[in-house]
């Protein structure tokens, strides 16, 4: 199957003052449709910037990152921005809202970026709230909203464009149990119903089984086979520990 | 995105922190309103001199004297080569004596204005008791200023009016034909009329009794244009014969160029209100970005061009300075029209006419309209630059 994402080589270096960090030191993947891949690793491993890298609001040092034919790179900060809204759904650790609107406002607002109305795109915006059990809190300010229930607005406002590719950074990162495992069936059910193309990162092992592809990432790269053999039994130690809970 | 929307947009983030937002613009209205009252106090007082300076018809008449030159001389032969110039209406004759007005045994140096009637006509001149000269032939009429009674010892003008009174004429030399100073005694003039001046003793009689006293030569003429658009032609032939001309556009353009140097100082008070405000509304857009970084950075994540976040701050600022401007301008007008009324009120009770103060031309008030949206863009533009300069990674890194 052609791959929907391709990364080739793709290195990212930082600046620190006297230091270099090399944040991704070469990194070649391919993501195909339909995708649930999970992107994952101890801190500092690179595994933000290599989706910040995907997601085209980080430039790599050297190295192409394709996404749909498209070299990502190639394409001016204005450009990018615009793909970015057509072909992703983009979801972070926190929410971040429109403080003047209310939750279908904001839900409604990469629609109107494109061009369209609030009034125009309140239908849409109520649909994909509905779609995530959200419908109810249409009309309210969204920092009112709880942390879970935050998080699902996010991923509506991710939705509304209708995107193949969700990229999701910590989503469950400031959520508690109950609420992560709401947003991960959320999640699973776009995978699975709608077969959208995930991909996220977590350093959550406890999501691992979510995963079609797991990226497992280490200084840098992506872990040679031994290490991800060390992180499949690590997988395992955390399923085994689950089902004893 | 679209105009309508990063309107909608601009409009519910300012109505969010309603208090700031409505102080700022009291900021701007407070700029807006005093450029515009004391500028149109400027236009105002202006006004009102210029109203006094240009009297009926007062920019078509010129004014002819010999000047200094002792060769040159206003005659019946040269006022009548004047009045057979093409663009010429008519003119009014005036020859000035010195002399003495008397009665019983007072008596006073006077100054005697002969002037015929177009002079009289064309220079405004009224008695504010009594009547004006007759300025027939055989016209022995009189009016005088108050002073002249004042310094004859005449305590109640009404009993003195149509009374006869003695002047003694004296013709200075280059108003006679022999060039030697005539002086006519105990002419007698019958007093028609008062001009309410106490502070210089004048007195205007019929212009042939300046010519029964031996003058030959005018004084000044009063030349008036057939249009006011011929003066300039009137007053280059005029002057090509030798004489001296004035018109009162002449008196107009340095009154204006103090009036234009006062509304300039006026106005430099109203800027520094001004740029008060204008420091108020950038403190408020900047502080806003300040809150709304994280908005801001998202948005541009979630594909907004940085046109778009150009224009929502600089719309931001251009909706205050729009509704304070056009705020300004109005509770200016307000303010002025209140202030005219209470003027107005005051002088006609103190037996005046009424006065308009504060003018407003409509010009001035649109470019005042639209100097708050120049300012608001230019405010904007620095808060605006420096959200589009926001790293939507830096958003997500503050996490």
């Amino acid at each position: 199957m052609e791959s929907i994402i391709k990364i080739e080589k793709v290195t990212k270096s930082f600046d620190l003052g006297i230091n270099k960090v090399h944040a991704l030191n070469g990194v070649d993947l391919e993501i195909h449709p339909k995708d649930f891949a999970i992107i994952y690793g101890p801190s500092g491993c690179g595994k933000s910037t290599l989706l910040n890298v995907i997601s085209g609001l980080e430039a790599p040092t050297t190295g192409k990152v394709v996404v749909r034919e498209e070299d990502l790179y190639s394409l001016s900060d204005d450009q990018r921005a615009q793909f970015r809204s057509e072909k992703f759904g983009i979801i972070s650790q926190s929410s971040h809202w429109v403080n003047s609107l209310n939750v279908w406002q904001n839900v409604a607002i990469p629609l109107v970026l494109k061009g369209n109305s609030f009034s125009g795109s309140k239908k849409r915006a109520l649909d994909v709230l509905s779609e995530i059990g959200m419908e109810e809190f249409a009309d309210n300010p969204p920092n009112k909203l709880s942390g879970g229930q935050q998080q699902r607005v996010s991923i509506a406002r991710a939705l509304i464009r209708n995107p193949w590719i969700i990229i999701a950074d910590e989503p469950t990162g400031n959520l508690d149990t109950h609420n992560s495992d709401a947003t991960m069936a959320i999640f699973q059910r776009l995978n699975l119903e709608s077969k959208r193309t995930i991909i996220m990162v977590t350093h959550n092992l406890v999501y691992l089984p979510y995963a079609t592809v797991k990226i497992a990432m280490r200084d840098g790269v992506v872990a040679s086979q031994s290490v991800a053999d060390i992180a499949k039994q690590l997988e395992q130690e955390v399923a085994t520990l689950k089902e004893s809970k | 995105m679209k105009l309508i929307q990063i309107l909608y947009l601009s409009y519910r983030n300012l109505s969010v922190h309603r208090s700031r937002t409505i102080l700022t613009l009291i900021g701007v209205i407070i700029g807006i309103g005093a450029i515009m009252f004391l500028v149109s106090l400027g236009y105002g007082l202006q006004r009102l001199v210029t109203d006094q300076v240009v009297k009926f018809d007062a920019f078509s008449i010129i004014d002819v004297t010999s000047g200094d030159s002792n060769v040159v001389k206003l005659t019946d032969d040269t006022n009548n080569k004047i009045s057979e110039i093409t663009q010429v209406d008519s003119i009014g004759e005036s020859i000035n004596l010195a002399g003495k007005l008397k009665i019983g045994e007072s008596a006073t140096d006077t100054v005697f204005y002969a002037i015929d009637n177009n002079f009289a006509e064309y220079d405004q001149i009224k008695a504010d008791q009594g009547k004006f000269i007759s300025t027939d032939a055989s016209s022995k009429d009189i009016i005088v200023s108050k002073a002249v009674l004042n310094l004859l010892g005449v305590k109640d003008a009404a009993t003195i009016l149509d009374k006869d009174i003695a002047a003694d004429l004296i013709v200075t030399r280059d108003l006679t034909e022999n060039g030697e100073t005539k002086t006519s005694a105990n002419q007698e003039f019958k007093l028609v009329g008062i001009i309410d001046d106490e502070s210089v003793p004048f007195a205007y009689i019929p212009l042939q009794s300046a010519k029964n006293a031996g003058a030959v030569n005018f004084s000044m003429i009063k030349v008036k244009a057939t249009d006011q658009t011929e003066v300039a032609t009137i007053r280059k032939t005029i002057e090509n014969m030798g004489y001296k001309t004035d018109n009162v556009s002449d008196t107009l353009a340095q009154i204006n160029q103090i009036f234009s140097i006062l509304k300039v100082a006026l106005g430099i008070l109203g800027f520094i209100a001004m740029i008060v405000a204008l420091l108020g509304m950038f403190n408020t857009l900047t502080i806003s970005l300040m809150e709304r970084t994280r908005e801001v950075g998202y948005l541009k994540v979630i594909g907004a061009r940085n046109r778009d976040i150009f224009l929502l701050f600089t719309t931001e600022s251009v909706l205050i300075a729009f509704v304070g401007g056009v705020s300004g301008v109005i509770i200016g007008l307000v303010f002025e029209w209140l202030v005219n009324i209470g003027i107005s009120t005051m002088a006609v009770r103190s037996g005046a006419f009424p006065i308009t103060v504060f003018y407003t031309p409509l010009l001035f008030a649109l470019v005042m309209g639209g100097f708050s949206l120049l300012v608001g863009i230019i405010t904007g533009i620095y808060p605006a630059r420096r959200a589009v300069r926001v790293k939507p990674l830096d958003v997500l890194r503050y996490e």
